[in-house]
């Protein structure tokens, strides 16, 4: 019968006492009127004994132990990283600031040089202001003088020496 | 304040901050069911055993993330759940042939070995079930989970949890008229 179809599918969750209440009335009613239903139902219920045959044997004595020591094994494991992080972190303004200078540094005496070059280029004119127009030696400027020394060593020197003319 | 007097979601509260004694405390507790549910579902010691931990070091794990607003056990669950499921992926469950013991002479050995020969029957049929099936089943009968709580572990409905327990009940009956 169509509505035994209906009802079987339903046993399970009846004889696990998870029926809607709503429907529990209409549920009773039928299992009084249909021994096949019954039937079914009661081979259900006669798989609760059978699993019971399942046992499971009593767990390890040192589960425990294990799981714990395990446990603080990770928890080191995990400190220990957060330390490496911090020291790797620790480092990392210093490194840039260092290699922020440096190519401030770089930056600079590239475009030093690319004067001085240009300055050769000019016919060893300087673009400094003309010691004769200014009044006054330009001093630092003026040990590159007229003549192109060709290095930021001998402009230093002369720097040093305060060469004048 | 004594183990036994501190609720399991105090105590997840505590294993949050670090604390190895309260994780301790957790898992003299729980370990037993847990390990129970691990075997019924996988049939061997090994693989149980593997899980039990696993499921631990994970419940660890996700301590920081645990509300004390869900009940510990249903978030527990869920966790030894989703490591089954995994497991079962890994490897198809082998039903180990255990040929009985010899029967020690007395008048229940020749029942002490039908019961064994059940078991071996029963064991064999519920490892025959396809893993979810089979959960839901080892929850509904040893766990006495349930629907609503079936379905929080497998992250499923109750009416999923309701097919899925309908189907297994047919399916180890089948099995089991096969062998008779």
């Amino acid at each position: 019968m169509l509505s035994c179809i209906l009802y079987r599918k339903r046993l399970g969750a009846y004889l696990d006492e998870e029926l809607p209440r709503e429907k529990l009335l209409d549920f009773e009613s039928h299992l009084k009127r249909c021994t096949s239903c019954r039937a079914v139902l009661e081979d259900l219920r006669g798989l609760g004994p059978i699993l019971q045959a399942i046992e499971a044997p009593n767990p390890p004595s040192d589960m425990v132990s294990r799981i714990v020591s395990e446990a603080r094994n990770l928890k080191v494991a995990r400190v220990r990283q957060k330390i490496n992080d911090a020291d790797r972190g620790s480092t990392m303004p210093w490194v840039w600031a260092y290699r922020g200078a440096t190519a401030v540094v770089v930056i600079l005496g590239l475009t030093m040089g690319s004067f001085m070059s240009w300055n050769t280029l000019q016919g060893g004119r300087t673009l400094w202001p003309d010691r004769e127009i200014s009044g006054e030696p330009a001093y630092a400027l003026d040990a590159l003088g007229d003549v192109y020394q060709g290095s930021l060593e001998a402009a230093t020197m002369g720097l040093l020496w305060d060469e004048k003319p | 304040m004594s183990e036994h007097t501190v609720s399991d979601e105090l105590l997840m509260l505590d294993v949050a901050k670090g604390n190895l004694e309260a994780f301790e405390h957790i898992v003299r507790r729980h370990h037993a069911w847990v390990w129970s549910i691990a075997y019924r579902f996988l049939g061997q010691k090994e693989d149980a055993e593997d899980i039990v931990q696993k499921s631990f070091l994970r419940l660890l794990d996700a301590s920081g993330r645990y509300q004390s607003t869900s009940l510990f056990r249903t978030y527990f669950h869920r966790i030894i759940s989703r490591l089954c499921l995994d497991q079962a992926k890994k490897k198809h469950p082998l039903y180990l042939d255990t040929v009985p013991d010899s029967p020690e002479p007395g008048p229940d050995a020749q029942s002490e070995m039908l019961s064994r020969e059940r078991a071996d029957s029963v064991r064999e049929a519920l490892d025959g079930l396809p893993a979810a099936q089979r959960l839901a089943m080892v929850l509904r009968y040893y766990e006495n989970l349930n629907y609503h709580d079936i379905a929080s572990a497998l992250d499923t409905t109750p009416k999923a949890v309701e097919r899925l327990l309908a189907r297994g009940r047919e399916r180890l009956q089948s099995i089991l008229a096969d062998k008779k």
